[in-house]
């Protein structure tokens, strides 16, 4: 199963709302994904385990993993085109 | 699920600001007042917004969803502010770009993971053009409140 890491500032509320809806959204497309979240901090000491970085805000220091950062989750505007970018990039049909 | 226990009209403001400062101010005052936050709840927030800025460029017009961590809270709740002209707010997750203002829910929550519902509403009301229309027009506390249980009951019959 592909797993899914989403950092947020400080992981209160935004990664929480962000993780739910990726999960629904792969859900509805019949992609059962692995989703955690964590502090945007804590994204280097974590990132080992995941295929793919969601961010709302810049995340350093983890190395080769992709990261996509955006807030459309939580603004409305383009989430088509992100969900697209996360199929592309964990290479689900 | 019923979140209406998180929305007041003690905490609905409409009001006039031309700052982010000014804003943050008045809301946390209000909330303060009423017992939702602690004396530390607005140094917090602001020091929050300042590393992760939570201004959000929606389809239509600016959100802001500040919020800090619950320590800060005394009973969980939901502070709406309505601005006469909106004020600047950095945007969430891109440098040096601003998102000017207009409505702000300003979150007193306990630990996320119990509060997932009530993230999921906010960021469904975010997303709904017409019904952030209809809190930016309307000039009384009521109907805000009105509109939001309403917005509450829909998703209770479409669930």
């Amino acid at each position: 199963m592909k797993r899914i890491l989403v950092a947020c500032g400080t992981a209160i509320a935004t990664s929480t709302v962000v993780a739910k809806k990726i999960e629904e959204v792969l859900g509805s497309k019949g992609h059962e994904v692995f989703v955690d979240q964590c502090k945007a901090s804590e994204a280097s000491s974590k990132v080992a385990n995941f295929d793919l970085i969601v961010a709302t805000t810049p995340v350093s220091g983890v190395g080769d993993t992709p990261v996509i950062q955006t807030v459309s989750f939580l603004s409305g505007v383009g989430i088509d085109e992100d969900i697209q970018k996360i199929m592309d990039v964990l290479e689900l049909d | 699920m019923n979140f209406k226990k998180f929305f007041h009209e003690d905490i609905i403001f409409l009001l006039h600001a031309k700052t982010q400062e000014g804003l943050f101010k008045k809301m946390t005052e209000g909330m303060q007042k009423h017992g939702y936050v602690k004396e530390t709840y607005l140094e917090a927030i602001k020091e929050r917004e300042e590393i992760y800025p939570t201004g959000l460029q929606t389809e239509i017009t600016g959100v802001a969803i500040p919020h800090t961590d619950h320590d800060h809270v005394n009973k969980e709740a939901i502070g709406i502010g309505v601005l006469e002209e909106p004020v600047p707010f950095k945007h969430m997750g891109m440098e040096n770009v601003e998102v000017m203002v207009s409505v702000v829910f300003m979150l007193a929550i306990q630990k996320p993971d119990k509060q997932l519902g009530v993230l999921q509403v906010i960021t469904g009301l975010i997303q709904d053009n017409e019904l952030i229309k209809k809190i930016q027009i309307t000039k009384d506390k009521k109907e805000i409140l009105a509109i939001i249980h309403q917005y509450n009951d829909e998703l209770n019959v479409s669930n």
